[in-house]
């Protein structure tokens, strides 16, 4: 490129505490390009575009923007300079309009006069754009995907000349996907330059011109889009070192599915499974007190991995507590291995081998204050094998923990280390480790995966392969849909707490699970 | 598991330094906590040299001062469990006064009433009439928010001011005593008197009754199910729930254990210390044993040392006025210093320990 970039971060240096975030990275995007920024989790994406948008501030280090180098102490300051970042969560006033959560905060309106000339604008960019979006629908009634949009439209609106995205696929079909990487196009042959951060390979070569790919704080490369391929793409971010082989798996989900033992064309559609789990007529109620799953039938195999796909809110939380026991059910029935627990308390379906692996790991998985050997035991304390004399055996149950500890791969210096001083990954394995000292019958996983390196992700889908060996009925919750798809003998889609649809493993057409999780049937296809 | 496995045995996390990581902010805080006190003392003009060394002796210059110091600590530690039990399981019981008095109006209930019996009957009928009174004062705010999740603080802080009227009612209606000058009952029976121990100034034997409580209690917490449901409740109380812990039953339970304490405190000091129930007997525990519970910070083995420390304080109150002319109320200032310092001290350590990290 001999003309001056867009975008020209040199040498940033940040560092939080000991830890070195950034470690003298640089990166330049050019206008009219998509960048993509590529790496593992806490490769230091998102901490560099947090710079830039002026949420953090460098220790050292320079920006230029069309050549002029600029100070950013403020996101202020950043979109006063062009750049607008879009989150993966969003700030937006759900009771207001679109058109008014695009203006607050600019300086034209406040909500209720808003004025018609913003709204004009609004519906221009959102036409020309290909950002489909109702400018005066309330933004409650607006699925993720749309909420996004007007994300985007927020930052375009304030004039945004660089567009950073934060993983902006997460929560999207695949439908949504597509639409939102030819709105890209489009800002990019307009003269913007978007900077897409990822940790999907796929994604990055299908919408990106360029792409930077960093790991462990540092950059490692920077590639044209048309000199490189998949394999290579992963053998880049995973490290040379690594060799090859492991390279290969890193490239989508189903690597570490077959890594695990199984692919998803050898998990035959026909297999038949004894009988496991049965839940009849299952009616639950969300936290409102709305019946949000209703008629719930639903019968999973021993040995058997059923996959729900769907958006987040689609009654996935309401449904991984109903199977659990953590959630009543309003009416209906579930049995497990032929026992009937719906009337009982959230004890017994422990007791019963019902282990529960939830979303949030940090609220409802872990005692934060508590040493991994207290976390191990939770809910199995007043289990016979725990007790000597009524009371709790510590000492047996240290030296659990301390097999659990190596069995399970947890990173800890010893069972007495407190689980909220242990990273994401290492608190998923001891969630795990805890599910597996239950001995399930039927184990009930939500995002099992999400947040976590390709390491702790693999070593996930083994423990879920190995459970299912010895006959233990599984579900599996997630809004991964490539996950999904990847490690289960059947996929359902859920769709506002309903089944939109179900298939084989092996038979799946990941934009038909697309259409059916957002509620379109079979007749909607175009 | 073969012993072949050739992981080695993960460090002991350096035992001295958790040890040290305890320890040493009570220590920095106490200190800190005198070097401020001392200083407003000396500000005020009086010689705080001397008020703080008769602050810290005056428990152990004599056997007086002993006996006193151990009487005061039996509330201050059981208006201290009152607090901290049910905060194990994150409800906040500020009702200890309340159960306190309740306790000791059942005490003397049956200490008067049954004056007659012998001591092997009615020392400990008294006793246990104390404890339920308690448990059944603070079980009034256990059922309604069990029941109807009416807010636990509110609650017990209200029926503190019942109790209030309550002995009042007692004290100058029930079982009055028209010459003892202030609101106070007629002795409880000989036989509901807790025996003393040792040569003039004796003991009450209460003491050592809370001394194997403390131990009971302790134990309790590590190493009964329902005492490691209390911790881990108090830690995460959703993660708890989704692991198959009644909750709410707990937190109930919780409450009506800290009521018994606080019952038992106050048929302690009518069986040992007053022989009667008199207005005012609950001074200050109630405040005590809040701090005490906060400083414990969930340790039931921490918990009775501290309420030492303060009894001390507390009884080197009196001392410090009458030798350096200082009010009592300076110790208090002193208490909520080493309070303060303590959770400040929170900060710095997680501070450390993550730049150690």
């Amino acid at each position: 490129m001999s003309d001056i970039p867009r975008l020209h971060m040199h040498e940033v240096v940040k560092t939080f505490g000991p830890v070195r975030a950034l470690d003298a990275v640089s990166l330049e995007v050019g206008a009219r390009e998509v960048h993509g920024l590529l790496g593992g989790n806490g490769a230091g994406k998102t901490t560099l575009m947090n710079v830039l948008f002026g949420l953090y501030k460098a220790d050292s280090g320079s920006v230029r923007i069309d050549g002029d180098e600029v100070t950013i102490n403020s996101p202020k300051d950043a979109i006063a300079l062009g750049v607008g970042m879009v989150h993966q969560t969003f700030l937006q006033v759900e009771t207001y309009s679109v058109v008014e959560n695009v203006v607050l905060g600019t300086r034209e309106a406040g909500p209720g006069n808003a004025t018609a000339a913003a709204r004009e604008r609004i519906v221009e960019l959102s036409a020309r754009f290909g950002l489909e979006v109702d400018p005066d629908a309330t933004i409650e009634q607006l699925p993720v995907g749309v909420r996004q949009r007007v994300e985007i439209l927020k930052a375009l609106y304030r004039g945004a000349k660089i567009l950073i995205l934060d993983e902006p696929t997460t929560n999207l079909t695949p439908q949504e996907v597509d639409a939102l990487f030819s709105s890209l196009r489009t800002m990019v042959d307009e003269g913007m330059s978007v900077i897409l951060i990822t940790h999907k390979i796929r994604e990055t070569l299908a919408v990106c011109d360029r792409m930077t790919v960093m790991r462990d704080g540092a950059r490692v490369q920077t590639l044209e889009r048309s000199e490189t391929d998949q394999e290579h793409l992963a053998a880049i971010m995973v490290g040379e070192s690594h060799g090859s082989y492991e390279a290969a798996e890193v490239a989508d989900v189903a690597g570490a599915v077959e890594a695990a033992g199984a692919s998803a064309d050898e998990r035959s559609g026909g297999r038949r499974f004894e009988p496991g789990v049965v839940v009849k007529g299952a009616t639950v109620r969300n936290d409102h007190g709305v019946e949000l799953i209703r008629d719930f039938d639903l019968a999973v195999g021993a040995g058997e991995v059923v996959g729900f796909a769907g958006v987040a809110g689609n009654g996935q939380v309401e449904l991984a507590e109903a199977l659990t026991g953590v959630r009543p059910l309003a009416r209906g029935s579930l049995e497990v291995a032929g026992t009937e627990l719906t009337r009982s308390a959230t004890a017994a379906w422990l007791d019963s081998g019902v282990a529960y692996v939830p979303e949030d790991r940090h609220r409802d998985g872990i005692l934060p204050k508590l040493g991994i050997t207290e976390n191990l035991i939770l809910g199995s304390h007043r289990a016979a094998r725990n007790r000597t004399a009524g009371l709790i055996d510590w000492r047996g149950a240290r030296e659990r923990a301390e097999r659990a500890i190596e069995t399970f791969s947890i990173r800890a210096n010893s069972p007495a280390t407190r689980a909220g001083d242990l990273s994401g990954g290492n608190i998923q394995r001891v969630i795990l480790a805890r599910a597996f000292a239950h001995r399930p019958r039927f184990l009930v996983l939500h995002n099992p995966t999400r947040g976590l390196d390709i390491g702790s992700t693999r070593f996930v889908y083994e423990q879920i392969r190995a459970a299912t060996a010895d006959g233990c009925a599984v579900v599996v919750i997630s809004e991964d849909l490539d996950e999904v798809i990847a490690i289960s003998d059947r996929v359902i889609a859920l769709y506002q707490g309903g089944q939109a649809g179900e298939w084989r493993g092996g038979e799946v057409d990941p934009y038909e699970v697309g259409r059916r999780m957002t509620g379109l049937g079979k007749e909607d296809v175009a | 598991m073969s012993a072949s496995t050739a992981v080695p045995a993960p460090p002991r996390a350096g035992l001295a330094a958790t040890v040290a990581w305890t320890v040493v902010p009570y220590a920095l805080s106490v200190v800190l906590a005198f070097l401020i006190g001392g200083l407003i003392i000396q500000l005020m003009g009086y010689d705080a040299v001397e008020a703080l060394r008769s602050v810290l002796t005056g428990s152990f210059e004599s056997r007086m001062g002993m006996v006193e110091t151990l009487h005061k600590w039996v509330p201050i530690v059981l208006c201290a469990y009152a607090f901290a039990i049910p905060l194990a399981t994150g409800k906040f019981n500020i009702g200890a006064e309340g159960q306190m008095l309740v306790g000791a109006t059942g005490g003397v209930a049956v200490g008067i009433t049954l004056s007659d019996l012998p001591a092997v009957v009615l020392l400990p009928a008294t006793l246990i009439a104390g404890v339920l009174a308690g448990a059944v004062w603070a079980g009034i705010a256990a059922v309604l928010l069990v029941r109807f999740r009416v807010n636990e603080i509110l609650s017990t802080v209200l029926l503190n001011f019942v109790s209030f009227k309550l002995i009042d009612w007692v004290a100058t209606t029930v079982w009055p005593d028209a010459g003892a000058g202030h609101p106070a009952t007629t002795p409880v029976g000989e036989g509901a008197r807790l025996p003393l121990i040792g040569e003039a100034p004796p003991m009450h034997s209460g003491v050592l009754l809370v001394v194997a409580l403390a131990v009971f209690v302790a134990v309790g917490m590590r190493f009964t199910p329902t005492g490691f449901e209390m911790r881990a409740v108090g830690d995460n109380l959703r993660a708890s729930m989704v692991n198959g812990v009644r909750t709410t039953k707990l937190a109930g339970a919780g409450l009506l254990l800290g009521g018994a304490a606080g019952g038992l405190a106050g048929a302690i000091d009518v069986a040992g210390v007053h022989g009667r129930m008199l207005e005012g007997m609950q001074s200050n525990f109630l405040l005590l044993g809040i701090i005490v519970g906060l400083m414990a910070r969930g340790s039931m083995i921490a918990l009775p040392v501290i309420a030492f420390g303060i009894a001390v304080l507390e009884f080197g109150a009196g001392t410090m006025q009458l030798m350096a002319q200082v009010p009592v109320e300076m110790v208090l200032v002193i208490e909520a210093l080493i309070l303060l310092l303590l959770l400040l001290s929170d900060v710095v350590r997680d501070r450390l320990r993550r730049a150690a990290a």
